[in-house]
């Protein structure tokens, strides 16, 4: 896989998603579970608004010094006996990674969920070797099993319901036990524990690298991360080139923030700091380890407008607030990043062409903005784009018209004021349950996401100006 | 391409986009904007540390048991026997030897003791045993984890092949929160010490919420956890 997933139009994808009630239950059962839960860590920690303000600071020292930590970093590996490769691009990443794999004659590869893999679309790339490479992750396994997508960027099957799973677990590995979770997951287990036993190389990602001790940090609930990294001979770590924190003492707060944010728990259930391959005497652990360093756009982010997205720590909580993932789910933006952060970053790192409809998937409501633990302003980054594109000519047609249309009515007041007259008077004819029976442009796409309030003929203006005479 | 070049060209093309000159030391961080993180549940007495360490284990699912120095082997028994006796691992270390408790497990069942010695050997058993045995190095109040240092006679497997993980651990050693153990191991950074190759915190037993969001333990690593905390304030 690699960051785009897939080939049908925005306007289809959306269309498909829209209509999908597993999944909008799913993801409206996700955002109200794991929304209520960070809150409650919000809340438990105390200073929220402070320790955010901190964690900007922090990423935003790394940012201004990327270039020395990155130095320092790879020293510190080095000095370690690990392995440091920095690739300027995916292709030049995976093909690190396959030789690596080669030079390690190669059958069994584990995984342990790691966006940025995902994004050089690594898997594709050892399978021509006929290396059999899986991922560990529940979530990530149950998804690779079926040859479906990530829809989240925390929990990346919540768009599958457990009569879809059990299907999957039957039809591709034959289970027969029962539609429960449990049964389910001591199934996986049972499946996996052989290949971690038997696998020749480990793959991780890296949630934060420690420049001071040339050390990876990795958070996992499952202990699958720690199986990947204890039992094979050889681990790679692949990370974003940013993903970087001066000290543990830095890392402490970055966790603090991703497992409150991304889960609403106090910390994750496991978090493995490793230093280098294994030392002298020790039996478990990898005799060999390597990192590697992953640019790919990161670099032309950090010398645009749109730097601050860099600070991003991957806990998925704007899009657990998102009301247009809520409708669309992950699949609806196409990329491995969905939610507001994967409208700011997916067309930064593929480009306009590509995700150019991507910014439009948002409403502005600014909600991301309000719980992002390191401040990133997503919807002013959002509308960046959106101007950006403007400027290029790049806006969706239908975009064009309505804006010319709002612009032109917007600069003579009193085409505006009949406009707005009619259309609510309009409006109350023809709302019938919440939808409109014309399907023109944005109003269709709203509509068919959600219901229409019925109007009661009178338009905001002369509403107020009545409710000002009172 | 050699490494040195391969660098040297990624992290000039970076600083020249970052538009300034290369850099090999990064500026001092500035002062940090707050000390939460390293002042928050400080205010506490370390008998109080300990019981919040024991109330969040237990909401992590963990089962504690709580004994005078005097009683930890016949604790570490029992504890052996509910959780189904059988094929037990520990690690190599003085802390569990000197507890007496490795001797009295070894009596009682039959036991492996990690050791670089047995090789390939010691995770074959760690695979196959019911209980894995580890002493840690440190208990975190807010998050109810425990931490352990990877060494040659400490496998990483211990704690996680075997079904279910015993940890001991004392009182004493509880600490607030992740930034005092950050703080620990900066210092030994600052003095040039190596890191152990393996830290982990561990908070509560392997789990999952991967279908439908329900939580179920046990996914991957250990299915019961449990911790042996010695009274020893
Ligand atoms: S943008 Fe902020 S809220 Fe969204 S994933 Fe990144 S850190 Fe989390």
């Amino acid at each position: 896989m690699s960051l785009k997933t897939s080939n049908l139009a925005f306007k289809e994808r959306v269309n498909h998603e829209v209509n999908n009630e597993i999944m909008r239950k799913a993801v409206v059962k996700a955002q109200e579970t794991i929304g209520a839960n960070r809150q409650k860590m919000v809340d438990e920690l105390g200073h929220w608004e402070e320790w955010r303000d901190l964690a900007k600071q922090i990423r935003n020292h790394v940012l201004q010094n990327l270039d020395a930590y990155l130095y320092q970093l790879s020293e510190n590996v080095i000095k370690n006996g690990g392995h440091v490769f920095f690739a300027e691009t995916a292709e030049e990443a995976t093909n690190y990674i396959r030789r690596i794999a080669r030079e390690k004659n190669a059958k069994k590869i584990v995984k342990s969920k790691s966006m940025v893999t995902e994004e050089i679309g690594l898997n594709a790339v050892l399978e021509q070797d006929n290396i059999q490479v899986i991922e560990t992750d529940l979530g990530e396994y149950l998804l690779q099993i079926s040859g479906d997508k990530p829809s989240h960027i925390v929990v990346p099957a919540i768009h599958k319901d457990r009569h879809q799973i059990r299907k999957d677990l039957h039809e591709k590995l034959g289970y027969e036990g029962a539609e429960t979770p449990e049964d389910m997951t001591l199934f996986v287990r049972k499946k996996i524990r052989q290949d971690f036993l038997e696998a020749d190389i480990g793959i991780s990602g890296c949630n934060f690298a420690v420049a001071e001790t040339g050390s990876v940090c990795l958070v996992t609930n499952e202990g699958n991360l720690r199986l990947a990294t204890t039992l094979p001979k050889t681990h790679i770590a692949v990370m974003g080139m940013e993903r970087l924190a001066p000290t543990f003492q830095e890392v402490d707060v970055l966790i603090t923030m991703l497992a409150r944010s991304a889960v609403g728990a106090k910390l994750t259930g496991y978090n493995t700091w490793l230093t280098g391959p294994r030392l002298e005497g020790e039996t478990d652990g990898p005799e060999d380890f390597h990192l590697v360093i992953v640019d790919n756009g990161r670099s032309d982010i950090l010398a645009s407008e749109f730097k601050e997205v860099l600070r991003c720590i991957r806990c998925g909580a704007c899009l657990n607030t998102c009301p247009a993932y809520r409708q669309i789910g992950g699949h609806g933006y196409g990329s491995i990043y969905p939610g507001p952060i994967g409208a700011v970053i997916s067309p930064l790192l593929g480009g306009y062409e590509e995700f150019k409809d991507l910014p439009y998937a948002c409403s502005l409501c600014t909600a991301c903005n309000s719980v992002c633990p390191v401040r990133i302003p997503l919807a002013q980054l959002i509308n960046k784009h959106r101007e950006k594109m403007v400027a290029q000519n790049l806006r969706p047609p239908l975009e064009k018209l309505s804006i010319l249309g709002f612009n032109f009515a917007n600069s003579h007041p009193a085409v505006w004021k009949v406009g707005v007259n009619m259309g609510a008077k309009l409006m109350n004819k023809l709302i019938k349950d919440g939808k409109a029976p014309i399907s023109v442009g944005a109003l269709g796409e709203w509509t068919k996401a959600r219901n229409l309030p019925q109007s009661d003929g009178e338009s905001f203006r002369d509403w107020f100006k009545k409710r000002g005479s009172n | 391409m050699d490494f040195q070049h391969n660098r040297e060209q990624f992290l000039n093309r970076l600083a020249a986009k970052m538009g300034k000159a290369r850099s090999f030391s990064p500026q001092a961080m500035e002062e940090p904007l707050n000390r939460y993180p390293t002042e928050r549940l400080t205010e506490l007495s370390q008998a109080q540390l300990c019981e919040e360490f024991v109330n969040f284990a237990k909401v992590m699912m963990v089962d504690v048991k709580v004994c005078p120095e005097s009683d930890v082997v016949s604790s570490a028994l029992s504890l052996c026997e509910k959780y189904g006796g059988n094929s037990v691992i520990l690690n190599d270390d003085e802390r569990l030897t000197r507890l007496g408790i490795t001797q009295a497990l070894q009596e009682k069942y039959p036991c492996h003791i990690w050791s670089p010695k047995t090789g390939q050997q010691n995770i074959d058993k760690a695979e196959k045993a019911n209980i894995g045995v580890v002493y840690a190095e440190y208990g975190l109040a807010e998050s109810g984890g425990i931490v352990l240092y990877s060494q040659p006679e400490r496998g990483r497997a211990v704690s996680l092949l075997p079904e279910k993980s015993i940890v001991v651990l004392r009182k004493s050693q509880v600490l607030p929160r992740v930034a005092q153990l950050a703080k620990v191991l900066h210092d030994k950074a600052q003095k040039s010490e190596r890191m152990p190759s393996c830290v982990n915190i561990i908070s509560g037993p392997s789990s999952t919420a991967d279908i439908e969001l329900i939580k179920v333990v046990g996914v991957h690593g250990p299915v019961a956890k449990i911790y042996l905390l010695i009274d020893d304030l």
